[in-house]
């Protein structure tokens, strides 16, 4: 076990190495000049160039990249070209938005996707199949921005019951905040239960024909014990790793939803950052973004090698 | 002596896409307390369904007709609810593969102490120390520290003695065991069955155990039941029936057999049975073993012979019978 997680921390480090080198040079790859941008499009080029050298943009890539990685491991992000704050500081702040929108969703995801997939694959070809495999595939057809769209329509236009967008800290009220994320939540969630649920039901089918399942009835156990217990944690061991998989096309959701919701998150800094090609402030929230698919792959590893002891012990033995 | 378990005109019919299969046909068989009784046959003949069906382990695609008495209850009308009661604990059973038979995510302690939790209302600490004894009477190395093991760190011998430990953990009445050394190397066989006998000894567990290996049938069964294709073809002592075979299916199984004491060049090569199992769509009006039969007759493909007493203690479903070889090579006549 310790030199599975040794071996995983081993390579998810070197994952981030690459793909700091990855953003480094995607985003420079985008049209458009920060330089310009800041000075505004009638400076003049000495005004520019000023600015290129204040920001160090004058230097070769590889020197520009050592010192933003040098920076970055004293946790010194650098300074929005566009905001002149520190990019550490906006990021700090709108981490915790983001993550309660992400944790939200899952939750949501979780709870329909879970109960609804078990339900299909145990009754299998009848009503009770049919019905959550159609909502899925409809859950899977809709675009985030037209749920979004729909659900603001619905619940804010014309029902008025909740607030069409906007943000509120938890910790300054609870049902504020809640009533505002409900809806963005749900947007994310929706579409990760679509996906979650057809693997659990495919997952439970799985387990549920195999020897062991046969074996475990032969004992005498109930219906509930031989499947909520001995399918269902076969059958985690694929739905957690699809959920690891599912967080990174959540955090493209999240740019997308957070925009329709006015959601000051990581998404919507992201967005922000492109359009004003402020290199820092981008640089800063994808490498975030990255760092946070890369641990969440690593942690999903280590669960499904307590899921699954044969994964465990098979990589501890080498 | 009352039977322990008694199976009556037992029927099983699939419902598949490709229409109905009978797969057994009025099958009847009983055991007796302490008893071994084999269920032999080729693959596809029915053995398996037969067991599972004692245990109603069956999919809701058949349908099973017939009685199945174990002592006095009947099992075939007991509710869900009963028959989970009479599973594990009066009758249990051990599968061919011990290699997928176990469910990988848990602990073998975990799964054996868990037909202990259920039926004898242990806790999981007397779970677990009674199935550290349980694995110790099934002659696992080390149960202590096995015990915490999981399958995949098991060989499919040690798997399959979990298995036992788990199939014989609330002394059932019955055991019913499929093919329990088929996936096994030939010295893991012979343990695993040294295991048997010695539970039958023990615990007066009377044995069904399903096989096509007659080397195994010979080495532990009393009696022996000869099934083809859904039918039981023969029936009688495992002595008598080894030495005087009257149906030519019994004979030809047994003439596929290598028989090292038989040195004398009595058989000298050995002699397969050309064909396959049929797959039977509904009651056959002709003996089912008539189109492989070198014996059969215009009366074998009109009408099906009735199971007879033909030896004092044997019977056998034949129009033919005897036990002299058939020889092949001449060909199936026509």
């Amino acid at each position: 076990m310790k030199w599975y997680v040794l071996r995983r921390l081993g390579i998810s480090v070197l994952t981030l190495v690459l793909s700091t080198m990855v953003i480094f040079v995607a985003v420079r790859l985008l049209p458009g000049d920060t330089a310009q941008v800041m000075a505004g499009e009638s400076a003049d080029a000495g005004v520019v160039a000023a600015i290129r050298a204040e920001y160090g943009l004058n230097q070769p890539w590889p020197v520009q990249y050592l010192q933003w990685i040098g920076h970055a491991l004293r946790g010194d992000l650098g300074t929005s070209a566009g905001t002149g704050l520190s990019v550490a500081g906006a990021l700090a702040a709108r981490l915790p938005v983001t993550l309660e929108l992400a944790v939200l969703a899952v939750l949501i995801a979780v709870a329909i996707a879970l109960p609804l997939g078990q339900l299909a694959a145990v009754h299998r070809g009848t009503a009770r199949d049919y019905l959550p495999t159609t909502g899925s595939l409809i859950g899977l057809s809709v675009p985030h921005f037209w749920l979004g769209l729909l659900l603001i329509l619905t619940f804010s236009v014309n029902l008025g019951w909740l607030p069409a967008s906007g943000y509120v800290p938890f910790s300054q009220s609870p049902v504020g905040n809640l009533s505002r994320m409900i809806m963005p939540a749900s947007v994310l969630g929706i579409g990760l239960a679509a996906v979650l649920m057809r693997q659990m039901r495919s997952a439970m089918l799985e387990a549920l024909g195999s020897d062991y399942i046969r074996t475990a009835r032969a004992k005498g156990l109930s219906e509930r014990v031989v499947v909520g217990v001995h399918a269902l944690r076969n059958a985690l061991t694929t739905v957690v790793t699809v959920l690891g998989l599912e967080l990174g096309a959540l955090i493209s959701g999240v740019v997308i939803t957070e925009q329709i919701f006015v959601i000051p998150g990581l998404g919507k800094m992201t967005l922000d950052s492109v359009f004003s090609r402020d290199y820092t402030g981008l640089q800063g929230v994808v490498l975030l973004t990255a760092t946070a698919y890369i641990v969440i792959n690593f942690l999903v590893d280590v669960t499904y090698s307590l899921l699954n002891p044969r994964i465990r012990v098979g990589a501890g033995a080498s | 002596m009352t039977p322990r378990l008694a199976v009556k005109d037992l029927s099983v019919r699939f419902g598949t896409d490709e229409g109905e299969i009978l797969a057994v046909d009025r099958m009847s068989f009983s055991v007796e307390p302490g008893e071994v009784l084999a269920l032999v046959g080729e693959s596809g003949c029915g053995k398996s369904v037969t067991a599972m069906s004692v245990l109603r382990l069956l999919p809701s695609i058949a349908s099973v007709s017939g009685s199945i008495l174990l002592d006095d209850t009947e099992l075939t009308t007991l509710s869900a609810a009963e028959m989970r009661e009479v599973r594990g604990r009066d009758i249990s059973m051990i599968f061919q593969e011990p290699m997928t038979s176990l469910n990988p995510s848990f602990t073998i302690g975990f799964q054996i102490g868990e037909v202990l939790r259920r039926h004898e209302g242990m806790s999981r600490r007397q779970a677990r120390e009674r199935a550290i004894e349980l694995l110790e009477l099934v002659r696992m190395p080390a149960p202590r520290s096995r015990v915490d093991e999981y399958p995949h760190q098991l060989s499919g011998g040690m798997r399959q003695r979990v298995m036992i430990a788990m199939a014989v953990a609330c002394s059932p009445k019955v055991l019913i065991a499929d093919e329990p050394t088929t996936a096994l190397d030939v010295t893991i066989q012979a343990q695993i069955l040294d295991i048997l006998r010695d539970l039958r000894e023990r615990v007066g567990t009377s044995i069904v155990l399903i096989t096509h290996d007659l080397g195994v049938v010979a080495d532990i069964a009393d009696r022996v039941e000869v099934m083809y294709a859904g039918h039981k073809v023969e029936s009688g002592p495992v002595d008598d029936l080894f030495e005087n075979p009257q149906h030519p299916y019994t004979v030809g199984l047994l003439g596929a057999v290598p028989r090292p004491d038989l040195a004398g060049g009595i058989q000298v090569r050995l002699q397969e049975i050309p064909g396959l199992v049929p797959v039977l769509r509904s009651e056959p009006e002709a003996c089912v073993f008539a189109p492989r039969c070198l014996r059969a007759t215009t009366e074998c493909r009109e009408a099906m012979p009735p199971l007879e007493l033909l030896q004092p203690r044997q019977h056998a479903a034949c129009f033919h019978p005897g036990s002299r070889v058939a020889d092949y090579s001449e060909g199936v006549s026509a």
